[in-house]
């Protein structure tokens, strides 16, 4: 019997910004949840398709598919470094975390 | 400190501009990004797992204030607020925009440093002693002669496409806290009998896949052969090392097939035939260099200070700072201090904007206005007064950069792993982060002792686990993280490439998998004063077997 295909959603890095980006139903979003979701192995040829024309229009580099399961219709990577990627988040607070953090440094050093 | 010249100055304004016109000509469309990748890289450009990575270099791990303002300025104003210092004694900005690249290059460039040949298949930055110049025991300082390689190796129109990346580092004291033998070229500089000074050279040594500890190409090299010398070692490297397989693309494995007598043969051979008076160093030149790395006009002070001895002991923090994290210095009443980039819990040679700033005030008022990045991600005040070292700490313990515990169980080198790298197979920071939580105690970190853990996120071993004393590989096992440790690594003091325990251990249990290491070393010791790697030494993988795998 063949493997039952493993529904994607497809990835790149925007070209000018270099952040995380996904192919959505309205071209290319930073939000994992509307990415658009290849169910079948047809459906993801498409959508291959779709992403390389982003390579070649200049919007985004290296796209390629994500294996994705759907928790209440919303796309989560299988892999952990997938679900790393789409929390756009590491291990340093950023954004308001990190202000915080840094006011906390402050605060020590005063 | 080395300052450039008109020829500098105009090598990295040209190479700058270059690199503006190229972004330009990528966010246009007439290069894609199959064109434009080699040129991104060789400008240290990479693209990671989030977004674009630029790697500054920081030549021999040198910087002074002026510098380090910069990296917080473009911390700040580019990225997300920090930097991470690397085991190349460099720095890494995670969050760049492509379009942000050319500015960032030009504050670099206004403060006499880039990012060119950080990464591509050149000679990458040249490390060096972080005690460079200040180590009383030290022959000579080896930045001299690290710069000197930096200008021979910069551009090389013969090498700047080998087979693969090609690292060389070099120490100038019998102490070696640069790690050369794990380094494609390694240089130690010595003397011979007749009381002449050159150089021991090793090649072939490395990590990743395939450790080797280098061994030795010749045991005594003069000064005015070396570029003569390297460029025939190179040479041979470039000729006959294989460019079909990435990974065995290295020297390290050229020298292991040929090996070492074979691959001395080829390059005594080659040595004997090229014109060395064309590639030797004009002694001048020479000269010039070993100008900019005198000791700086420190003033004179006591082998005694009174304040210093009153602060050891009402501040029990700082004579544990002091006595794990200062070092002897050539100028009587200085000594050296490291600032460990290993808070508990935190993450290993991360510092944040602000941070930067308060380092670089420190070292202007406190260390001749020079800090050194260090291989082991801690930076290091080369020069601060005995009088000062209360003071400096106490300022240090303000951004929380005040750990007493260089060499000790938390002081964990980590490659950024899964949270970054694009080619990693597990996380490295988490999980130092929480083996440093575990081991925080400073009394606990003192009873244990000397002892390094080293952290990699992959077979590639950035953070260095072959040659820990506790190495830590993490791999992807069907898509599970599984960590194998090694025992018995060490870079320096009888280089060697640590064993495996055995099977992995997952995310889960590791902590408690390194606790049961360090409980067996415990509880096998002959005393407080043998350290775990001599323990290891003596007892073998026997009892730490039995301690990791019997008991369950």
């Amino acid at each position: 019997m063949p493997k039952a295909f493993i529904p994607v959603v497809f990835t790149a890095n925007d070209l000018v910004e270099g952040d995380t980006v996904y192919l959505g139903a309205e071209g290319w979003i930073r939000d994992i949840a509307g990415a658009h979701v290849a169910a079948t192995k047809d459906e993801a040829e498409i959508l291959r398709a779709a992403a390389e024309e982003g390579v070649s229009a200049n919007l985004v580099i290296g796209p390629y598919d994500v294996a994705v399961t759907l928790d209440s219709g919303s796309p989560v990577p299988v892999k952990r470094r997938e679900r790393i990627k789409a929390s756009g988040q590491t291990t340093m607070p950023v954004g308001l975390a990190a202000q915080a953090a840094a006011e906390e440094i402050r605060a020590r050093a005063a | 400190m080395y300052r450039y010249d008109e020829f500098d100055h105009r090598f990295v304004a040209e190479r700058t501009a270059e690199f503006r016109d190229q972004v330009k000509r990528r966010l246009a469309g007439s290069l894609s990004e199959d064109e434009f990748k080699p040129l991104r890289l060789m400008n240290g450009l990479y693209l990671q797992l989030h977004a674009y990575m630029l790697r500054v270099a920081i030549p021999y791990g040198t910087l002074g204030s002026r510098q380090m303002r910069m990296l917080a300025h473009i911390a700040e104003t580019y990225d997300r607020g920090y930097g991470h210092f690397t085991t190349r004694q460099n720095i890494q900005f995670n969050w760049p925009k492509l379009k942000d690249v050319p500015a960032i290059l030009d504050d670099l460039a206004s403060v006499e440093m880039h990012a060119i040949q950080t990464s591509g298949n050149c000679i990458r930055n040249v490390t060096s002693d972080p005690l460079s110049g200040v180590d009383p025991l030290e022959i000579e300082d080896p930045r001299i002669t690290a710069e000197l390689l930096r200008q021979w190796s910069s551009l090389h129109p013969e090498f700047t496409f080998l087979g693969r990346k090609f690292k060389i580092a070099v120490t100038g004291s019998a102490t070696d806290r640069a790690a050369i033998a794990v380094h494609d070229i390694g240089l130690a500089i010595v003397r011979n009998e007749a009381g002449e000074q050159g150089y021991r050279v090793l090649v072939g040594g490395g990590q990743g896949r395939s450790p080797f500890i280098a061994k030795e190409l010749r045991a005594f090299l003069s000064r005015e052969e070396l570029l003569p010398y390297l460029t025939a070692a190179l040479r041979v490297y470039n000729l006959h090392g294989r460019r079909d397989n990435k990974y065995k693309a290295r020297i390290k494995i050229l020298v292991h097939e040929l090996g070492i007598e074979g691959f001395a043969a080829q390059v005594e051979a080659e040595y004997a035939r090229l014109d060395a008076d064309a590639v030797r160093h004009p002694e001048e030149e020479w000269d010039r260099i070993a100008a900019y790395f005198a000791i700086p006009d420190l003033a004179p002070r006591g082998d005694a200070d009174a304040s210093f001895e009153r602060a050891l002991k009402l501040d029990p923090g700082f004579a544990d700072w002091v006595a794990r994290n200062s070092h002897a210095h050539k100028i009587t009443g200085y000594r050296a201090a490291t600032v460990s980039l290993k808070p508990v819990g935190g993450i290993p040679g991360d510092a944040t904007a602000e941070q930067m700033r308060v380092l670089a005030d420190i070292a202007e008022q406190y260390s001749a206005d020079e800090m050194r990045i260090t291989h082991e991600q801690n930076i290091v005040l080369p020069h601060v007064g005995l009088g000062d070292l209360h003071k400096v700490y106490r300022a240090l313990s303000g951004i929380g950069l005040d750990a007493p515990n260089r060499g000790l169980v938390t002081d964990i080198i980590a490659c950024p792993g899964l949270d970054y790298c694009a080619l990693a197979t597990a996380r490295s920071i988490p999980v130092a982060q929480r083996i440093s939580e575990r081991f925080g105690d400073t009394q606990r970190q003192k009873d244990i002792g000397p002892l390094s853990i080293k952290i990699s996120g992959c077979i590639n071993a950035c953070g260095h686990h072959h040659v820990g004393h506790i190495g830590i590989l993490g791999i992807d096992k069907a898509g599970v993280e599984s960590y194998q440790l090694t025992l018995g690594g060490e870079p320096a003091d009888q280089p060697a490439v640590g064993e495996r325990t055995g099977p992995g251990f997952s995310y889960e249990e590791l902590p408690d998998a390194i606790e049961t290491v360090i409980d067996t070393y415990i509880a096998h010791r002959e005393g407080p004063d043998e350290t775990f790697l001599q323990a290891y030494r003596r007892l073998g993988m026997g009892p730490f077997k039995e301690a990791l795998y019997d008991a369950a």
